[in-house]
């Protein structure tokens, strides 16, 4: 059994790492923990239901064994630039005006009260039913002796490992990259330089909100849409980013990643029921030894 | 007529019952700082013991003890006070943010065990027949609940001058030099540490009495009050009334559960009859407004102005952005 | 400081004066109250379930209305919370003044409800779907002071008709996957008992908490001990989400399914062509025409019929309600309470479902002659603990669509309990 769990875990852990990279970078460049980050998952998830439902399901033609086809993509681009603009507006409407007054704690709460709300609207606008992209459900293959997975979670996995390769491009790579980069580390000595902040917090949630709307559809994919579903991944996402240290970004994907194949390989252990208090047991034992989690930089 | 008092009655019960844990929060928040987003685990493990103490014989889960009230009381808060001596040791060493998740995750666990441990807490089926103080000496529901309404105050009141004696004498100016400058107070000879763990301590006792007298006035616990949810209400509480102000964390408990409990009246009113059911998610999101204009309008809330908030401890790096 | 005290008093004071507005008052209008959750992890049941209840409402008023006065519901949201639910349950005995609460969906609210807003003041309370058997305790403790009914069934009915219905259709190893709260604890430890009692075994059975991102491995633990069926018990949502990935890990087609998951919703998300076998339980009865009134009703109304769970049993909370009042010639909770008994039962001409059986029930009663209601969910007998007893309907999934294909009655039912002991 040993085997599937873990590939169960692998499944759940590339979900997770892909929400929480838009955690941290949001955590360490605006400085706050943003609870309505689940929010954005869920509506990237949605976003992307627009579409494959104005395309007509995915029930036409697939690619191979995979149970999607041409739409998918489409809404995966779709769902990236919209969930961008909704994070934004949100961002100016409400979190550009309380960073202002200095006052952090504002800023979690007002996130909070912005999950409340985005979650809601989900429930007034598309109903509070789960929703699928696919009526088909693939019956998992054996690919190693014990271990059964389906042709989508294979597909996740090895999307999520192509985005954070293109992430790491991006930031070491490219001038915006690292100017983001420059301003997490230290934010009055970035704009000395020049940067331009303001255009720094837009990428910010830009890069987190179109990796959240992604994750939300990864998990739209492999399990289903719900309006409570961001919400309810959004603890193992902040466990996940603090485990791997906030503020860097391959620190969330193994924090994912851990989060990930320890809950799911506790089942071994113990009952299924306390698999969510796994996740943060780990997480505290993990900062009672690295205070600053696995790959975090101290701040202290 | 009568309706209305007995119902302000048993909100302002209610009111005052989150008031208590707001005042913890603020004890740990507003003066020293502790981001503790694990409030409602204090509150379940306060309801919890109240009523394993407190409750006649009963199968199916640990209890049968028969406590009188106010020992029952006591009992449950030392036990969140010994929770939280446990937890705080290893957690309070964290950063702030970190100390935040730390805490809602254990949180989160204490739910689930109250949730799977059937022989301790019952399970999901909880725990019924918690009783109450004096109960059999009244006969109508409203003089009971105005009896309940006036221990309330009394313990509110005692609540509110033993904080404010406690913020104002030489302990609690310490601790707001700790939550100013950590570093600084450690230089004088103040083991920052050992006064951080205090105030965490003390903070969770009040949420572990406002669970026991919570359980008390129900009369009926089980797991699923005790949501992450409920520790964003008291936060909300803290925040829209003013951190650092013992009577803004009050004033905030009655205005944020009149907004809570209030709006559904509203909506209910405003709605037309076919999409009622749509009332409750379009509560929610009135709830979710109202809260961040209050806190767009006044981010240091109502009374939280004349003392300076904790939070410009954790500076904000990118607070001039305009 | 003083002025921002006043500030706020003010604020205060609009605030609740906006919020405690009471409901405009009609000539002739009778309102009972209703505690739902309409949000939260019941959200997507508990608006259906609401729906059901208002068509009952629909229904009497278009019946003539309760004692010739239009009936009204007020509706809240309990948010799936029991603090919440217990304010807007309160505000409905004390503001407006409701006799009848129909509500709440879980136990845990329901029971929080009962503890402290509707036994100490006197208010009828009658859940759609809470199945704690803490509930007929208290009510054994005389706590409830008779005030407290439901229209679900108990959890031992329909073990005991699922644990039959699996044996009879030659089930000998099965899983149970159960939700961790008063319902899924309740049928999986009773099915469980009974299963075993029968000559069947149980080969796991695993708990899972409501809410969580994935089940995947609590499918793999189910899996092993190679079982040939699956009981679920939960809800559409989360259960909708262990059934597939149920038949994602290639476990068995065969499914067993309480009332909670007899829902056309779920068994389209999950994709009938993958449920090879599925028998299912829930409280009613195929026999009678309640159930069909209901369903055109419910489709004239809203425009289409999800089958789910608990819709049938809230329209039938009301229907009693309204029946109690109309044969008490009054409107308060303690007549509601002493002439629910009067209207249901198996004395008297049987009464259905809809407009004409509204009507009909009145005409009985202006005749002086006795009746009882046979709801959409059956023939409801009400014990003096308020707990029902009816007979059990057996459904499956034939092309694709929910459907009853036969029924329990009590005495088979009462026969199994007897026999196996308990």
């Amino acid at each position: 059994m040993f085997g599937q769990y873990l590939a169960d875990g692998i499944i759940l852990g590339s979900t997770l790492a892909l929400g929480a990279i838009g955690l941290t970078l949001t955590y360490n460049i605006l400085n706050f923990a943003n609870f309505a980050h689940g929010s954005l998952l869920t509506w990237g998830a949605y976003f992307a239901w627009i579409i494959v439902v104005a395309f007509g399901g995915v029930q036409g033609a697939t690619f191979g064994p995979l149970s999607f086809g041409w739409p998918l993509v489409v809404a995966l681009l779709f769902t990236a630039v919209m969930t961008s603009i909704l994070a934004i507006i949100v961002d100016w409407l409400v979190f550009r005006i309380l960073r202002k007054t200095n006052i952090q704690v504002s800023l979690v709460i007002a996130s909070f009260g912005a999950s409340l709300l985005l979650r809601n609207l989900v429930v007034v606008i598309f109903g509070p039913e789960p929703q699928y992209y696919s009526e088909n459900i693939q019956i998992a293959r054996e690919i190693f002796p014990g271990v059964r997975v389906t042709p989508d979670q294979i597909f996740v996995v090895c999307l999520s490992i192509i985005l954070v390769i293109l992430l790491h491009l991006f930031m070491t790579r490219t001038k915006l990259g690292k100017a983001m980069r420059a301003t997490a580390d230290n934010t009055s000595l970035a704009q000395v330089t020049g940067i331009n902040i303001n255009n720094i917090v837009r990428w910010t949630w830009i890069v987190g909100a179109s990796l959240a709307a992604v994750a939300g559809v990864f998990f739209g994919l492999t399990v289903q849409i719900l309006p409570e579903m961001g919400f309810n991944l959004l603890l193992f996402l902040f466990a996940a980013a603090i485990l791997g240290g906030v503020g860097s970004i391959y620190g969330a994907i193994l924090g994912g990643m851990v989060i990930g194949i320890a809950a799911d390989l506790s089942v071994l252990f113990i009952s299924p029921a306390y698999k969510p208090a796994v996740a943060f047991t780990l997480m505290i034992l993990v900062l009672l030894i690295r205070p600053s989690g696995i790959l975090g930089e101290k701040t202290r | 007529m009568i309706g209305w008092i007995s119902y302000i009655v048993f909100f302002l019960i209610l009111a005052s019952i989150y008031a208590i844990m707001a005042l913890g929060l603020n004890l740990q928040w507003g003066y020293t700082g502790l981001f503790n987003i694990g409030i409602v685990g204090f509150f379940a493990v306060g309801a919890y013991t109240f009523s394993i103490l407190a409750t006649p014989d009963q199968v199916g889960h640990l209890g049968g003890y028969n406590w009188p009230f106010l020992l029952a009381l006591l009992g449950a808060m030392v036990m969140s006070g010994i929770v939280a001596l446990i937890v705080g040791v290893p957690t309070l060493r964290l950063r702030d943010d970190y100390l935040a998740i730390a805490t809602i995750g254990i949180a989160v666990s204490i739910q689930l065990i109250a949730n799977n441990l059937s022989w301790l807490t019952g399970g999901p089926q909880g725990i019924y027949n918690i009783p109450q103080p004096l109960a059999n000496y009244f006969s109508s529901n409203l003089g009971y609940n105005l009896f309940f309404l006036g221990m309330m105050m009394f313990i509110l009141v005692l609540v509110y001058v033993g904080l404010e004696r406690m913020v104002n004498s030489p302990w609690g100016r310490v601790l707001m030099a700790i939550r100013e400058d950590e570093t600084a107070a450690g230089s004088v000879g103040k083991n920052a540490f050992s006064y951080r763990l205090q105030s965490f301590v003390i903070g969770a006792v009040l949420m572990g009495l406002s669970g026991a007298l919570y359980a008390s006035f129900i009369k009926y616990i089980s797991p699923t009050l005790f949501m992450p949810i409920l520790t964003f209400q008291v936060w909300a509480m803290l925040i829209v009334g003013g951190s650092g102000s013992n009577l803004g964390a009050i004033v905030g408990a009655v205005l944020v559960w009149a907004l809570w409990t209030g709006s559904g009246t509203v909506v209910q009113w405003l709605l037309p009859a076919d999409i009622q059911v749509k009332g409750g998610a379009i509560q929610i999101i009135v709830i979710g407004l109202v809260l961040m204009l209050a806190l767009l309008f006044r981010p240091r809330g109502l009374l939280g102005e004349r003392k300076e908030v904790a939070a410009e401890e954790t500076k904000s790096k990118i607070s001039n952005i305009q | 400081m003083q002025k921002h005290l006043k500030k706020t008093l003010v604020a205060s004071a609009v605030i609740s004066a906006l919020s405690f507005a009471p409901m405009a008052a009609q000539a002739c209008t009778t309102t009972i109250g209703s505690v739902m959750a309409l949000t939260g992890s019941l959200g997507a049941l508990g608006q259906s379930i609401a729906k059901g209840a208002e068509l009952a409402v629909d229904t009497v008023n278009k019946a003539g209305g309760v004692n010739g006065c239009t009936l009204k519901m007020n509706l809240r949201d309990d948010q799936t919370n029991p603090a919440v639910g217990v304010a807007a349950a309160k505000q409905l005995v004390d503001i407006n003044h409701v006799p009848a609460i129909v509500g709440a969906l879980s136990s845990g609210v329901s029971m929080a409800i009962l503890t402290s807003v509707t036994a100490p003041s006197h208010v009828v309370q009658i859940s759609p779907s809470s199945t704690s058997p803490s509930f007929t305790e208290l009510a054994k403790e005389g706590k409830t002071g008779g005030y407290w009914f439901r229209t679900a069934p108990s959890d031992a009915l329909q073990s005991v008709a699922m644990a039959k219905e699996a044996r009879a259709n030659g089930l000998k190893r099965v899983a149970v996957i159960y939700v961790k709260n008063p319902y899924g604890e309740g049928l999986a430890g009773e099915f469980s008992s009974y299963f075993k009692k029968m000559g069947g075994e149980v080969t796991a059975s695993v708990p899972y908490n409501p809410n969580q991102p994935s089940y995947r491995s609590e499918v793999s633990s189910a899996l092993q001990g190679d079982p040939q069926a699956v009981f679920l018990i939960g809800y559409p949502g989360d259960g909708t989400t262990v059934a597939r990935e149920w038949i994602s890990a290639g476990g068995p087609q065969v499914f067993l399914l309480p009332d909670g998951l007899e829902s056309q919703k779920f068994v389209n998300d999950v994709g009938p062509r993958y449920m090879k076998k599925v028998i299912g339980t829930a409280g009613g009865s195929v026999k009678t025409p309640s159930l069909t009134i209901f369903k055109n009703d419910f489709k004239a109304k809203y425009g289409n019929y999800p089958t789910q769970a608990y819709m049938t049993n809230a329209y039938d909370a009301v229907m009693v309600i309204a029946l109690a009042m109309e044969k008490g010639h009054g409107t308060s909770a303690n007549v509601i309470k002493d002439n629910i008994r009067q209207v249901t039962g198996m004395a008297g001409e049987p009464v259905y479902a809809g407009v004409k059986g509204f009507e009909k029930a009145a005409r009985l009663i202006k005749e002086g002659k006795t009746f009882h209601y046979v709801g959409a969910t059956g023939p409801l007998t009400f014990d003096k603990y308020g707990d029902v007893s009816g007979p059990m309907a057996i459904w499956t999934v034939k092309n694709g669509k929910v459907e009853q294909t036969g029924m329990m009655s009590v005495k088979e039912i009462d026969a199994i309990i007897k026999k196996y002991g308990h």
